[in-house]
């Protein structure tokens, strides 16, 4: 990739296998892994000197396949450079390890995504509900959870942004 | 004279007899509805855990069926000590999404909302931290000037509260008459009024023991926790967004970036009050060199056009009708964009098929992040410091929870 700057140009061959430069819309450099494979690119980022985790949300796809996206933001505090990773995620096995190891931060980011969206942060040490209560049931972020009440299928099914 | 009798347990006292203290979520200190539970052994803190989202309300969920404009009045409620500033953040990032130039007189007054709201939640910040460690003054003497600014603030947007100010591509309408001379006479008298804070608290002795080495957050532990603002600058690390990425003019302005060397709820305090003083140099500078022009970017394929027009020409009329109904049209795509917030760094991610709807907006809460340091950092300490600390951190359950 010519458009990356140059601590990540020489980082890409060193990447594990099915990482692939991506640039967002602005041109800020992103990565995008192979499905599930989320540990060892962060890992390297950290080692790198990417220490700090501005951003980990997720997104739904659906109803496509692999339906969901995690997405990693990992900033260098020296070198004033962020990157994002994008992990994405078969919904037959929306699990990725954690990272809360590498970095503090994770934590409640991590429960937050498993709160909103189901997916699961195997070696996560707390992974319970953050936002909504326990006993709560149903993962509200996902795309075919109501916009209103709490049966999928009925009105409200997807929120009328999704019509296209 | 009598003798002192020791008190007899019938057992043996357990040396892991700790008891459970729930604090919140409607204790006073935790500014909302915080909840920590504390685990205890006397008047030393062994555990915490906070526990958060009394306030939620599913924004992100909301917001995938809104129209960006729709979406702005539910920012006000982010961060409510703000509004401005996080009016300006997420329009800033609507407008990077959307590839949007601002026009310099619209850049001006964002910077302009954004320092003003800086100095007012630093001022509640301040005066809420000072009053739970028991000095009642500071918080009456801030809210004094925490009215001239709310006064401000609705003569420019007509609401002191819920302002929805911003405008994709510029701001909802110019600044009123007499703005200036209102905000300049309040920028005037603002540095005695800090001189006043400082002489109550920089060197009262009760003040200082309640806060210095309380609450200590080195500087690796700041940035694992990622802590952004004011929280991660007193623990000696040097990044202001404002100065790292420039965004909105603010390299044209000089300021400086106060940094903490110790990371004590004392080292917070000064920082925040060093920042009120840097902000109200940069309104003076924002007053003197305001350019002149329109506020609102002239394309209106993507800002509203103005309403006269729209009475007189019919593609204006077109254009207000579908950026109204369908909002701006967002290329398909992802993109980030953070603001230095008071709080901290307040970032919109969004992710667009394209069409005025975001298919995914997710707001990185600068105080969703910061509080996840209690965990780390109460321990250890007593159940007043609990108090002294949370007061330090200066965080806002609106944002919080979302």
């Amino acid at each position: 990739m010519s458009g990356l700057p140059e601590p990540l140009a020489a980082l890409v061959d060193e990447l594990p296998d099915g990482v692939r430069a991506v640039e967002d819309l602005r041109g800020e450099p992103a990565f995008e892994a192979a499905p599930g494979a989320a540990r060892d690119p962060i890992r390297r980022l950290k080692g790198e000197g990417f220490g700090f985790l501005y951003l980990l949300t997720a997104v739904d796809n659906y109803p496509g396949e692999p339906r969901f996206e995690v997405v990693y933001g990992v900033r260098s505090l020296d070198r004033n450079l962020d990157v994002r990773l994008n992990v994405p995620l078969h919904s037959a096995a929306a699990a990725v390890p954690t990272v809360t190891d590498l970095f503090a931060a994770a934590g409640w980011m991590e429960r937050e995504v498993y709160d909103m969206f189901g997916i699961r942060f195997t070696g996560h040490p707390n992974l319970t509900r953050i936002l909504m209560w326990e006993g709560f049931t149903g993962w509200p972020l996902r795309k075919d959870y109501p916009l209103l009440g709490d049966t999928p299928g009925t009105a409200g099914h997807v929120g009328k942004g999704h019509k296209r | 004279m009598s003798t002192r009798v020791d008190i007899v347990l019938d057992r043996p006292r357990q040396p892991s007899e700790h008891q459970i203290l729930n604090m919140g979520p409607q204790h006073p200190s935790t500014h909302g509805v915080l909840r920590i539970v504390l685990e205890v052994d006397g008047e030393m803190v062994v555990k915490a855990t906070p526990v958060v989202g009394y306030l939620h309300r599913a924004m992100e969920k909301i917001a995938e069926s809104m129209t960006f404009h729709q979406f702005l009045p539910y920012t006000d409620r982010l961060d409510y000590l703000a509004p401005l500033a996080n009016n300006v953040a997420l329009t800033c990032a609507q407008e990077k999404l959307c590839g949007i130039e601002l026009p310099p007189r619209a850049q001006a007054i964002r910077v302009m909302c954004c320092e003003i709201s800086r100095i007012s939640a630093h001022l509640l910040g301040l005066g809420a931290f000072a009053m739970d460690v028991g000095a009642m003054t500071v918080f009456l003497w801030t809210f004094r000037e925490r009215e001239t600014l709310y006064n401000l603030i609705e003569h420019l947007s007509g609401a002191r509260f819920t302002t929805s100010y911003t405008r994709v591509g510029g701001v909802a309408h110019d600044i009123p008459e007499g703005f200036l001379s209102e905000l300049r006479r309040f920028l005037d008298g603002f540095p005695a009024r800090v001189d006043e804070y400082e002489r109550l608290l920089t060197r009262n002795r009760i003040w200082v023991e309640r806060t210095r080495d309380v609450g200590v957050i080195t500087k690796e532990d700041a940035i694992s926790y990622g802590l952004t603002g004011p929280n991660l600058r007193a623990s000696g690390v040097e990044w202001d967004l404002r100065v790292k990425r420039p965004y909105l003019g603010y390299q044209d302005y000089r300021f400086d970036v106060p940094v903490g060397s110790v990371g004590d709820c004392y080292d917070r305090y000064l920082c925040r009050i060093e920042e009120m003083r840097q902000s109200r140099e940069i309104l003076r500078q924002v007053a003197d060199t305001l350019p002149d022009g329109p506020v609102l970017a002239p394309d209106t394929h993507v800002s509203l056009p103005a309403k006269s027009e729209t009475l007189k020409g019919m593609e204006e009329l077109i254009y207000q009708f579908i950026l109204i109904t369908e909002g701006q049209d967002a290329p398909v795509g992802e993109s980030y964009f953070a603001a230095e917030n008071p709080k901290g760094e307040l970032g919109f991610y969004f992710r667009s098929r394209g069409g005025g709807y975001p298919d995914r907006m997710f707001i990185r809460a600068p105080s969703f992040v910061n509080l996840q340091i209690l965990e780390k950092v109460l321990p250890g300490g007593f159940v007043s410091d609990v108090v002294a600390v949370l007061g330090s951190i200066d965080f806002v359950m609106g944002e919080c929870d979302r």
